[in-house]
C-alpha cells in the first residue's frame, strides 16, 4: 500500500509540474490561507529572505503546497525527552524525534500558520486547519503538532499516534493572525501531510478548502551549507545558569 | 513551478531607504497617546542606527506593530512610545505555577503568562530588532567576531514597580520542545545570564512573559553590542523600559476599608490593605461571604451574611490605586478643609433581594438599616481623628447596590454634599457572579417570578437593552427590571479623538470568547459603525479599544475607551454595544 501511494505521489508531481518541487531550507514561511472567488485555499507563503532551492527569495512569494518540500534536517533531531506530555508524538522516550521549533533556528525552515490574508471582520469564529491524512516514509511513522501553554503543559493540536486521525486533529486560529506550533516527525524520509482549512464567512457561510499535500524531507544529518554563519532575522539564546539552590 | 507574488510586498532594497531617513530625522522618541494593550500582535522593539562619535545614541526602544505580515518589510512598522504604552495581562494569561516552571515561583501560586503563541484575548508579544547588516560584530557564547551580518544582545537590566515591590517576579522564556527554556528570571536575581544573547538584523521572535503578582512592572532592558572593527570596534549600549500591568482581582473579600475623600473631588475608595490596592467605588466588588454571627442576627433580625468595613477619612497609603488619581487617593479628607475634619455618610438607597444594615464593629448596634425605611438617621460621621469600625450585613443571598451620600460643613461654614456613590456588594456572591445569580437577585429584588429574567436575549423592561446586555453593563448601574436606557454610556469628543468610555467587567467577558461578550461600537452617521473585539483587535493609532483609567493600577473591572482619531469637528456621534450572549 505505501509503495503504491508513493508512486502515485511521484506521478502526480510529474503530471502537474514541469519542474520538481523545490526545497525550502531556511527562513520564515507559513501554511497560508487565502479566500478567492468564494473559495478557501491553502498555500505555502514564504517570506522574503527564505531560501528555496538554494536561493533567497527577494520578495514574499506564494507557492502551491505541493511545490515546496520543507527540509527537516538533523538540526531538528533530538532524543525524545522522557516528559510524558510528549507521548502523543508517538516516539518512545530516548528515541530520535525531529521537531520544527516555534522560534527561528537559522538552520531550519521557520514554519508558521498564517491567516493574515483574511480580513478578521469577514469571518465568524476561527479558521480550522484539519489533518486529513499523513503518509509517513515507512507507513508506520507518527506526525504531531503541538503548542506549549506557558504553564509547563503541552496542547496537542494534531497527533496521528493519539487515537489516529479524527475530527479532533485540528489547529485553529482567528482570521488575520499568525501563529507558530511545534511540528514533529518520528522517522527520516519524505513525508506527505494532507490538510484542509475551513471557516465560516460572515456573508458567504461555511467554506472548506480542498485537501492539499504538504511535503517534508526529514534527514538525519545537517546540511553542511547551513553552517556557514548565523542567518538574517535570527534569535539565538542559551539556557540560563540554573538557579542557585 | 508556479509563483504567485502577493500584494503588499516591497522589495527589501527599496524598503531600507525610508527607514534610514525616518530614523535619522526622529532620533527623539515618538509621542503617542496613552494606550493599554489587552490583545493583538505587538513587539518590544529595538532600533539601532549608526551614530558616529556617540555610538550609545543609536539605540531606540519602542512598542511596535506591523501593518502587514512581512516582518522583513520595515516600511510598515508603527512605533509607539513605550512610556505611554501599557501591556496588560488579561484573564486568559492567568494560570498556576507548575513544577515545570517552579524556577519562576512557588508551585501552586498564581502566575500570569503572556503566551508565546497567538491566543485570543491575550497580548501576543514578540521581540524585534531593526538594524542593518554591517554595523555590529556577531556575538555568541560571549565572544565577538567581525561578521557581515552582526548581532546585538538584549539583557535584563532591572524590574521595578508595585508588582516587584510586593514580591512579584518577571520571567521571559521559550519552549525547547518538551518544556520551558528560561532566558530571564528576576526571581533568582538579575545577572549577565538574563539575556537573549543573539538578535541579528530584522530578528523577530516570540516568548512567554511571566509575572507572579498583580501590580505594575517596569522592565528595563539593556541592548548592547560591539561595532565592527572597521567602525571603531566600540562597545555600545542603550536602555529601554517597557510597562506591564497585572490587574488586581477587584474583589474585597470579607473586609475592606472605605476611604472617604473630599476636596477637589468627592470620592470613595474601597481599600484592600492586605494586597496594597484601593479601587474607586465602581471598580471593586464588596464580598460579604461570612455567615452572620448570632450577635449580628440578634441586632439585625434575618441577617445571613456579613463583612467587616472600616470607614476612614484618611487618605489611602497603598501603592496601587485603581480608578482614581493616586495624589487624590492619598489625601482623603484634607486636614482643615471641613469642620472637625469630619464627613457624614448617609444611606440613601438600597437595591437588592433583601435588607442591608451597617452595624457597629461589635455587631451590637445598628448604624444604618434599610428594613425600617431610610431617613437622616441612617447616617454615620467619620473624622480624620478616628476611623469607624463597622459590619455590613444582609438578609438574603444576592447582589446589592448600596447608595451613599457624603456631606460636611466647610471650615468656612458652608454645607456641601457629594454626588451619590453606589457600592456593589455580594451577599454570599463573588465578583465572578454568574448570569443565573444575577437574574435571581433581580427577580427577588423586584418580586418577579422565578425565571422571569432567564432569557439573556429578552428585554423584560422593554428599554431597548436586552437582559444580557444589562448584565454585561452591571457596573453602569443597569437594572433589567427598570427602564434605564439613559445609563448606556455616550460618546465624548476631545483631544482629536472620539471616545466611548465604559466599564469592562473581565469576569463576565474574560476576552476569551466565552458565553458573554461585549464590544463597543461608534458611529457618526448611524449607518457605518466602527468597532473592535479580541478577534478583530484593530491598531492603537486607528480605531482601538484602549484604557481610560485615572489610577496607576488596574483591576478586573477596567475602565475602557473605544477611541477613534478624528480630524476636524464631530457634529454628532453615537455609541452602542455589541453584546454576545448565549
Amino acid at each position: 500500500m505505501k509503495n503504491s501511494l508513493r508512486f502515485l505521489f511521484i506521478a502526480l508531481l510529474s503530471a502537474t509540474s514541469a519542474q520538481a518541487a523545490s526545497t525550502w531550507t531556511t527562513g520564515h514561511g507559513d501554511i497560508g490561507v487565502h479566500y478567492d472567488a468564494g473559495e478557501l485555499h491553502l498555500h505555502m507563503h514564504l517570506h522574503s529572505g527564505a531560501v528555496v532551492g538554494g536561493s533567497a527569495l527577494g520578495v514574499d512569494t506564494e507557492f502551491e503546497p505541493g511545490d515546496i518540500i520543507s527540509a527537516v534536517t538533523g538540526v531538528a533531531q533530538l532524543s525524545r525527552p522522557s516528559n510524558p506530555s510528549l507521548n502523543p508524538t508517538g516516539v518512545a522516550a530516548g528515541s530520535p524525534i525531529w521537531i520544527l521549533p516555534i522560534t527561528a533556528n537559522p538552520a531550519l525552515p521557520f514554519l508558521g500558520w498564517g491567516t493574515e490574508e483574511l480580513d478578521s471582520g469577514d469571518w465568524t469564529g476561527n479558521l480550522t486547519f484539519s489533518l486529513v491524512n499523513v503518509i509517513s516514509p515507512s507507513g508506520s511513522g507518527y506526525f504531531s503538532v503541538y503548542t506549549p501553554d506557558g504553564f509547563g503543559g503541552l496542547d496537542f493540536n494534531m497527533s496521528t499516534f493519539d487515537g489516529g486521525i479524527t475530527g479532533a486533529d485540528i489547529a485553529t486560529q482567528a482570521a488575520g493572525t499568525h501563529n507558530h506550533r511545534f511540528v514533529t516527525f518520528s522517522e527520516t524520509g519524505l513525508w506527505e501531510v494532507q490538510m484542509k482549512v475551513s471557516g465560516t464567512h460572515a456573508l458567504d457561510g461555511f467554506k472548506e478548502s480542498g485537501v492539499e499535500s504538504f511535503f517534508f524531507q526529514v534527514t538525519p544529518e545537517p546540511s553542511k551549507a547551513l553552517f556557514s554563519g548565523i542567518g538574517l532575522g535570527a534569535v539565538l539564546f542559551r539556557r540560563r545558569r540554573p538557579a542557585q539552590s | 513551478m508556479e509563483l504567485h507574488l502577493s500584494n503588499m510586498r516591497l522589495n527589501r532594497l527599496f524598503s531600507l531607504l525610508p527607514l534610514l531617513t525616518a530614523v535619522a530625522t526622529s532620533s527623539a522618541q515618538v509621542s503617542t497617546p496613552q494606550t493599554d494593550l489587552l490583545y493583538g500582535h505587538f513587539e518590544t522593539h529595538i532600533d539601532y542606527t549608526l551614530s558616529p562619535g556617540n555610538p550609545n545614541a543609536g539605540w531606540q526602544f519602542y512598542v511596535s506593530y506591523n501593518k502587514n505580515d512581512d516582518f522583513n518589510d520595515r516600511t510598515q512598522i508603527v512605533r509607539l512610545n513605550p512610556a505611554t504604552t501599557r501591556i496588560v495581562a488579561t484573564p486568559p494569561t492567568q494560570g498556576t505555577i507548575s513544577a515545570a516552571i517552579s524556577e519562576l515561583g512557588p508551585v501552586g501560586q498564581p502566575i500570569w503568562v503572556l503566551p508565546q503563541t497567538n491566543v485570543i484575548g491575550a497580548p501576543y508579544l514578540g521581540t524585534r530588532a531593526v538594524f542593518d547588516a554591517g554595523i555590529f560584530k556577531a556575538s555568541f557564547m560571549g565572544f565577538y567576531v567581525d561578521d557581515p551580518l552582526g548581532s546585538i544582545t538584549l539583557a535584563l537590566h532591572s524590574v521595578t514597580g508595585t508588582g516587584p515591590a510586593a514580591g512579584g517576579h518577571f520571567g521571559l522564556y521559550t519552549s525547547d520542545f518538551a518544556g520551558p527554556l528560561i532566558l530571564m528570571n528576576s526571581a533568582d536575581g538579575i545577572d549577565a545570564n538574563d539575556q537573549i544573547e543573539t538578535l541579528t538584523p530584522d530578528a523577530h521572535s516570540h516568548f512567554f512573559w511571566s509575572f507572579t503578582k498583580p501590580g505594575n512592572y517596569a522592565v528595563t532592558f539593556r541592548g548592547h553590542g560591539q561595532l565592527l572593527t572597521g567602525l571603531g570596534g566600540a562597545s555600545t549600549q542603550g536602555f529601554g523600559t517597557f510597562n506591564f500591568s497585572v490587574p488586581f482581582s477587584s474583589r474585597l473579600q470579607n473586609t475592606a476599608t472605605l476611604r472617604l475623600g473630599a476636596g477637589s473631588e468627592w470620592h470613595v475608595l474601597l481599600e484592600d490593605a492586605t494586597n496594597a490596592v484601593a479601587y474607586e467605588s465602581r471598580q471593586g466588588f464588596l464580598e460579604a461571604g461570612t455567615a452572620s454571627t448570632s450577635t449580628v442576627q440578634s441586632t439585625f433580625p434575618g441577617a445571613t451574611r456579613q463583612m467587616s468595613l472600616t470607614l476612614s477619612a484618611l487618605g489611602s497609603a497603598v501603592a496601587n490605586i485603581v480608578g482614581q488619581t493616586p495624589a487624590l487617593a492619598a489625601t482623603g479628607v484634607p486636614a482643615g478643609l471641613l469642620q472637625s475634619d469630619a464627613v457624614t455618610v448617609r444611606l440613601i438607597g438600597v437595591h437588592g433581594p433583601g435588607q442591608f444594615a451597617l452595624l457597629n464593629g461589635t455587631g451590637t448596634a445598628l448604624l444604618m438599616n434599610s428594613a425600617d425605611g431610610l431617613s437622616a438617621a441612617d447616617s454615620v460621621t467619620v473624622s480624620r481623628s478616628a476611623n469607624l469600625s463597622a459590619l455590613a450585613a444582609f438578609t438574603a443571598d444576592g447582589l446589592y447596590r448600596v447608595t451613599l451620600q457624603l456631606s460636611a460643613t466647610t471650615s468656612g461654614g458652608q454645607s456641601v454634599t457629594s454626588q451619590p456613590f453606589t457600592l456593589s456588594f455580594g451577599s454570599n456572591r463573588t465578583a465572578a457572579f454568574t448570569y443565573t445569580q444575577w437574574r435571581q437577585s433581580f427577580e427577588a429584588a423586584h418580586g418577579l417570578s422565578s425565571g422571569a429574567l432567564s432569557s439573556a436575549s429578552a428585554d423584560l423592561d422593554q428599554d431597548g437593552l436586552r437582559n444580557g446586555h444589562e448584565f454585561l453593563l452591571f457596573w453602569h448601574g443597569c437594572n433589567p427590571a427598570q427602564a434605564d436606557l439613559g445609563l448606556n454610556p455616550v460618546p465624548q469628543f476631545n483631544g482629536g479623538f472620539l471616545g466611548l468610555d465604559f466599564l469592562r467587567d473581565t469576569y463576565k467577558d474574560a476576552l476569551n470568547e466565552g458565553s458573554f461578550q461585549i464590544n463597543p461600537m461608534l458611529s457618526t452617521n448611524l449607518s457605518t459603525w466602527s468597532s473592535q473585539s479580541p478577534r478583530n483587535p484593530g491598531r492603537p493609532l486607528e480605531t482601538y479599544e484602549t484604557g481610560a483609567e485615572k489610577g496607576n493600577a488596574l483591576g478586573r473591572i477596567l475602565l475602557r475607551r473605544l477611541r477613534i482619531p478624528v480630524t476636524g469637528t464631530v457634529d454628532k456621534a453615537f455609541g452602542r454595544f455589541q453584546a454576545v450572549m448565549p
